[in-house]
């Protein structure tokens, strides 16, 4: 393995109509963002080499992030202040870079310590939820669509669930928070969650007028999960 | 912003690709228009995909944003999912840029780049609420102008336009704008604004006309209603690319779309005389862009889009005479910034190698072709000068060199084909495996030879555009015999297209007026898309045009007598009417014309403006 790489680990937010860039297209954004900002990543070896660069648990196409998570290598040292004010410099509005913080270079990335996302949802035809009779359920159940036979199974996922509350409920509708735990290949995906708590409380439900905000990314350090903006901080005050 | 953006966050959840329809792309101009812009959408009538890859719109859309009072923004054609839930909500079509409704532009303007595409025009000014037909808009209406190679002949969608631009668009379209502009605020009229720039060279204005017909029914001429139109439309001419502004900023799409990448265009025309091809003709005379300011453009392109490709554009690249420069200057750059370089039209030569290996490296895409046609006696009918022992003189280096995929292109029912001629296919797809399997100890192995083969379709303002088409039953039959022929080669693969849309494309390009009743009804009976052979409406349009009394085969399928008068002749694209008989002619004796540049042709073009490049090579 090679020492000499440096890696930086950027915030961003994702914003109004960019919710409907996908993670594919984020990437490649991203991608030609690094070039005209004339930074040189650390390019994979073999035939067709490629940027450098994670980011870290896709958000879903829809969602609005308020903080994820982007990593870059290089093999020269940057300035974060530098990197951050460069990359900001021509992307289009509802993206933006918040913070960039130098971490220690690991063959692993930041996705496979990253275990929950925290998210906000603002459900506008739904009212009167019944978020504790469907928590202390035994089995939590939803439905979701089999990627590969695209129909709807059914999925038991109390696991998946590490917090969720009403946030507020007023006659335009309720704001839910929820904490899920999340795996760079698996995920619960909180729109399903969050029929099956309105089917359970015998709420309205309306898939296309909710609105998804992820509010941040979270490792464990310990007992406690902390954001992925603290995480490495933490580490190198107790290194 | 307006209110098509609330109701757009509820659509936009509900359809596939939603970015299609966000705009808020790097490099995209929003602006809060002040009183008095003159606004203009850009409409291209298919979706965002293929439109953000025609540089044409960047070329525009930089010009005319750059012109003072004028603010263009951009339209797409919606995919069925989103026309669908636009109609269910009341949702008007709207500019990317600032969400505003088409029907509040002063310009709703579309490219014409295939006659395919004339369905999405209409299915456009439906989703805008704007009137199909000229005849029935208001003085508040939107003005309809059209413009790009099927201007050169828009008979068929001449009563939906307002304005048809003919030839570069360039210096033409700016000027429009001002002089609309001028006609707003001094009160004048939508018809004093079009008898306005109906003066100017490459304006046709389809009201000032009325098509007149013969005791037989036949296309007889126009008569004119307005006095003051000229009797025919010269095409607008640029006569020096290079004093035109080139974008060195183009849009930067946020979803994958067909051509992503920075492109400059190294010369406008092409001196070859390809007799099947419009492009080659219309965009006479060759125009060079110099090499300092391709240069330029791609460079600064690069540096501000961040883009991983560069692309040279133009009909005949290794035609450029800086060519070799050029190249060796751009190849460094692009290696030294991780960014791949396009070549696309490039003559297999020696120094074509040298660059193809040393951009392509180690991953070789496919070589291509476009032999045309499988004779050597039908490629000097139509006048495309490659000859056998060129493609085997570069298959030769290119297997050497480490390719294993070719691609070849033919067009099928090109005039005076016979079965000898489709043998020459399946002969020359069977000697490059062959030559394939030679390099590869005699085996097939990964080597691979793909043979393209679309339908020949006779296009205005070419030598060949009296000759008939073949009916779809002799495309079939043909495809088929290839087909039967092909498969029994080891590596071979073969594709064609369909042939009933290649009709209709062929109907479009030869017919008039009469058509409009035909398209306006295919549309409405659920014809879009019609370049597209997925959802592609074939019985649609045969209704359609029975419904209206159109006998498609009379336009596509029939031999026309050159000394009769044709609808599209109203536009004249500087090319003589003697040239292209006598083309046709050479044509018939399977005899070739020669590159312009070893000497001039006498096309004609040179009684416009000064054709630069003919003759330059000449002893």
């Amino acid at each position: 393995m090679q020492n000499s790489f440096h890696r930086y680990l950027f915030g961003f937010y994702k914003k109004g109509n960019m919710r409907f860039i996908s993670h594919l297209d984020l990437q490649r954004l991203f991608k030609r963002c690094i070039k005209r900002a004339g930074i040189v990543p650390a390019y994979s070896n073999g035939f067709n080499p490629h940027e450098k660069i994670n980011i870290v648990h896709p958000l879903s196409l829809g969602f609005e992030t308020e903080q994820d998570y982007f990593e870059m290598d290089t093999e020269t040292p940057y300035e974060t202040d530098f990197l951050v004010d460069r990359m900001n410099l021509a992307l289009p509005e509802g993206i933006r870079f918040t913070f960039c913080r130098e971490i220690p270079y690991s063959s692993r990335n930041s996705s496979s310590i990253t275990e929950s996302s925290l998210y906000e949802a603002f459900l506008p035809a739904s009212q009167n939820l019944n978020i504790d009779g469907f928590i202390i359920q035994d089995r939590v159940v939803i439905l979701k669509k089999d990627k590969k036979t695209k129909k709807m199974v059914e999925k038991e996922v109390k696991n998946w669930i590490g917090r969720i509350e009403l946030i507020r409920e007023s006659e335009e509708g309720s704001t839910v928070s929820m904490l899920l735990r999340s795996a760079p290949n698996e995920t619960l995906n909180p729109v399903n969650l969050l029929e099956a708590l309105c089917a359970f409380s015998g709420a309205a439900f309306d898939r296309e007028s909710l609105r998804v905000t992820r509010k941040d990314l979270f490792a464990r350090r310990g007992e406690t999960l902390v954001p992925l903006s603290r995480y490495y901080e933490q580490e190198h005050q107790n290194g | 912003m307006s209110s098509v953006q609330n109701e757009l966050d509820r659509l936009l959840l509900k359809v596939e690709k939603p970015a299609r329809y966000i705009g808020g792309e790097l490099h995209s101009v929003v602006r809060e228009p002040a009183e008095g812009t003159v606004r203009f959408a850009f409409c291209f009538p298919d979706l965002y995909e293929i439109g953000m890859s025609y540089l044409g719109l960047n070329i525009l859309y930089h010009l005319l944003n750059t012109t003072e009072h004028t603010y263009c923004e951009r339209c797409f054609t919606p995919a069925r999912d989103m026309m669908a839930a636009m109609k269910d909500n009341g949702v008007p079509l709207f500019t990317l840029e600032t969400k505003t409704p088409l029907k509040e532009m002063d310009f709703v303007g579309f490219t014409l780049q295939y006659e395919l595409s004339y369905t999405n025009i209409l299915a456009m000014l439906d989703l805008a609420g704007i009137p199909a037909l000229s005849c029935d808009r208001a003085e508040d209406d939107p003005i309809v102008i059209a413009g790009g190679p099927c201007a050169f002949n828009a008979e068929p969608i001449a009563d939906f336009m307002d304005v048809i631009l003919a030839g570069d668009g360039e210096e033409l379209l700016p000027k429009v704008c001002r002089i609309r502009k001028e006609c707003k605020e001094t009160g004048r009229t939508k018809l004093d604004f079009l008898k306005e720039i109906a003066k100017l060279q490459g304006v046709y204005i389809p009201r000032f006309y009325e098509p007149v017909t013969d005791e037989n029914g036949a296309f007889a001429g126009y008569r004119k209603l307005w006095d003051g139109a000229p009797d025919r439309i010269l095409k607008a001419i640029v006569h020096d690319i290079d004093k035109v502004d080139f974008p060195k900023e183009l849009i930067v799409p946020l979803i994958e779309v067909v051509h992503d990448r920075a492109v400059a265009e190294l010369f406008r025309g092409c001196t070859r005389g390809c007799r099947f091809c419009q492009a080659g003709m219309v965009y006479r005379p060759v125009r060079e862009r110099s090499e300092d300011k391709v240069i330029d453009i791609a460079k600064t392109q690069l540096e501000n889009s961040g883009q991983g490709e560069l692309s040279l554009l133009s009909l005949s690249t290794s035609d450029y005479t800086k060519f070799e420069p050029l190249v060796t200057e751009l190849m460094g750059y692009c290696k030294d910034h991780q960014v791949s370089l396009s070549l696309p039209s490039l003559r297999m030569d020696n120094f074509s190698f040298k660059v193809l290996d040393e951009i392509q490296g180690v991953r070789k895409t496919g070589l291509t072709f476009a032999a045309e046609a499988g004779t050597q006696r039908l490629r000097d009918v139509i006048n495309k000068n490659v000859t056998e022992e060129h493609i085997f003189t570069a298959l030769e280096q290119a297997f050497t060199l480490g390719w294993t995929s070719v691609k070849l292109y033919f067009m099928m029912g090109l005039p005076t084909e016979t079965y000898e001629d489709l043998d020459g296919i399946v002969d020359l797809a069977r000697r490059i495996m062959e030559k394939a399997k030679e390099h590869n100890g005699g085996k097939v192995g990964r080597y691979s030879v793909s043979v393209s083969v679309s339908n020949f379709v006779p296009k205005p303002d070419t030598p060949f555009m009296w000759v008939r088409q073949n009916t779809p039953e002799e495309f079939e039959e043909k495809h088929y015999y290839l087909k039967d022929r092909l498969r029994k080669i080891k590596g071979v693969n073969f594709r064609y297209h369909g042939s009933y849309a290649s009709m209709l494309e062929a109907v479009f390009a030869r017919g008039g007026r009469e058509l409009s009743g035909a398209l306006l009804r295919a549309y409405e009976l659920g014809a879009a898309f019609d370049a597209w052979t997925e959802g592609f409406r074939q019985d649609a349009w045969e209704q359609a045009l029975s419904e209206n009394g159109i006998d498609g085969s009379y336009f596509a399928l029939n031999d026309i007598d050159p000394d009769m008068p044709m609808p599209w002749e109203i536009i004249d694209c500087g090319i003589s009417k003697e040239f292209f008989k006598d083309e046709w002619n050479k044509a018939q004796a399977a005899v070739t014309t020669p590159d312009c540049r070893l000497g001039c042709n006498g096309c004609g073009i040179n009684a416009h403006t000064e054709c630069r490049w003919g003759g330059i090579y000449a002893e």
